[in-house]
């Protein structure tokens, strides 16, 4: 389990996170929720390591857990784009210490779960459609045998049918992966996860379990729309 | 090594794939040359060492300057790149330091610049008539220095975490390597005092070593010198890393 305990950071004097606690439990899909600008990404990346609390600190019983993390970023291009899906799904596994026959195998389990690798995989990235990209990006992850996973917006710039692919890969994940993800797609959030975690200004202010859409609407509404229907 | 092994194959990969990058270094650094031989810069090595091939003073000094120059721009450069791609994430949680993985960076320059150095070193043999010989203490100085102006280079991708737009300064950087280090004549005491700099040794070396005099102690200091700043740019290369941590430099921008 990720605990964050009472975690702040300030940029130039602005309070984002103030003394923000939650836990994340292993092996289910959490989602952290709130407007843009609301400091989701300034978690996350406290969360990867890749940004220092100001206060506070984020622990977990795995030493050095975050190593395990995999983060898949908003937006498309993160992988090389001159790089074949191949080169870029292998070399991600490479750099957590993966050996040739591990990557092998990981691939022949997942391989059915993402029919697409096939077709694409001697294609350079940059070549993919944005659906593709993130699909494969996903699939990088179970590859590489992240424990964590981190996404942030997944399904930003999805059409429907790449929306369901990821739906459902990330769907095959829960019970063996433990993701964190944010999102403003109330289809896709209400399906994909289990925890709910609303963040206004600096704390979490609403932690609820199983949510339907109009739950979900009704809760973001009231916190963040004041008055304002969705 | 697999993993520096794995950097250096998709660099060497993305830089065949992109083409006009190897291209454009080819153009520029045998056009440079082919002026230097024509307004025949190098002249005074001949009386400085004793020598009249001092076109092949001049060649392998060139040749050290450009290994140098990849060495200290490459990792910058690609740290800037990949900070706005996002790639960054995975190689921070990578099993390796970020100084270490981007050994694997360095060697794939190495290797192009290598091509790059072969084919305009054939051109001046066919055009300017530069004879020489490559050794094994050459090459050899080639490696070592470029290891410790790695270390240059560290640092240099350090400070563009905090100032983004540094390929002005690298240029500055790298024409001063040029001026400063004897790969051109200069000054011996600008020469004396740059001697703490990897290439200006390494320049030493190769010329004892085309001079056939002896190499011991030149060819200790440069490993010496190289040794220092590597490790001199490791350690600061980690001070400004945690200190982006701290700052939110590491975030996408």
């Amino acid at each position: 389990m990720i605990c964050v305990n009472s975690v702040s950071k300030s940029f130039q004097g602005n309070c984002v996170l103030n003394h923000i606690d939650f836990k994340i439990p292993d092996q289910t899909a959490t989602a952290l929720i709130g407007p843009n600008g609301i400091g989701k990404t300034t978690l996350l990346n406290i969360l990867c390591g890749s940004l220092e609390a100001d206060t506070g600190e984020v622990t977990c019983e795995t030493p050095d857990f975050q190593k395990e993390i995999f983060t898949v970023l908003s937006g498309s291009h993160q992988l090389y784009a001159k790089n074949t899906v191949k080169e870029n799904i292998e070399f991600l596994a490479v750099l957590r210490g993966l050996s040739s026959s591990e990557i092998r195998s990981n691939l022949e389990m997942y391989r059915t779960a993402f029919p697409l690798y096939d077709s694409v995989k001697s294609k350079l990235f940059e070549e993919l459609s944005t659906g593709q990209k993130q699909l494969m990006i996903l699939l990088a992850a179970l590859i590489t045998d992240s424990r964590y996973l981190i996404l942030d917006e997944p399904t930003e710039g999805l059409d429907l049918e790449h929306k369901r692919a990821l739906l459902k890969a990330v769907s095959s994940m829960k019970g063996s992966r433990t993701l964190l993800i944010t999102s403003h797609d109330p289809d896709f959030i209400t399906a994909a996860a289990e925890y709910f975690l609303f963040l206004k200004d600096g704390k979490i202010v609403t932690e609820k379990e199983q949510l339907d859409k109009n739950e979900f609407l009704r809760i973001y509404e009231s916190l963040y729309l004041q008055g304002e229907q969705l | 090594m697999r993993m520096i092994w794995y950097e250096c194959k998709m660099d060497v990969l993305r830089t065949f794939r992109y083409k006009m990058g190897l291209v454009s270094d080819l153009v520029i650094y045998t056009l440079l040359l082919c002026f230097f031989f024509w307004s025949n810069t190098g002249q005074s090595f001949q009386a400085q060492y004793g020598i009249d091939n001092y076109q092949a003073l001049l060649l392998f000094g060139y040749i050290a300057w450009t290994f140098s120059v990849t060495a200290i721009s490459t990792i910058a450069s690609q740290l800037l790149t990949e900070l706005q791609r996002g790639t960054l994430f995975f190689k921070l949680h990578s099993r390796l330091p970020l100084q270490i993985l981007y050994l694997g960076d360095l060697l794939s320059s190495v290797l192009v610049q290598t091509i790059v150095v072969i084919i305009y070193s054939l051109i001046t043999f066919f055009i300017f008539h530069v004879r020489y010989t490559i050794t094994l203490p050459i090459i050899a100085a080639f490696f070592i220095s470029v290891l410790g102006m790695y270390g240059i280079g560290l640092m240099i991708a350090g400070l563009s975490l905090y100032y983004k737009r540094i390929g002005a300064v690298v240029l500055l950087v790298q024409l001063f390597l040029l001026f400063v280090t004897d790969t051109i004549p200069t000054s011996p005491v600008i020469t004396g005092v740059s001697r703490v700099l990897p290439l200006t040794m390494c320049n030493t070396v190769i010329r004892n070593s085309l001079l056939h005099r002896e190499l011991g102690t030149t060819f200790l200091l440069l490993c010496v010198v190289s040794l220092l700043w590597f490790l001199a740019g490791y350690l600061m290369f980690d001070r400004f890393m945690n200190r982006a941590r701290k700052k939110g430099n590491l975030l996408l921008y």
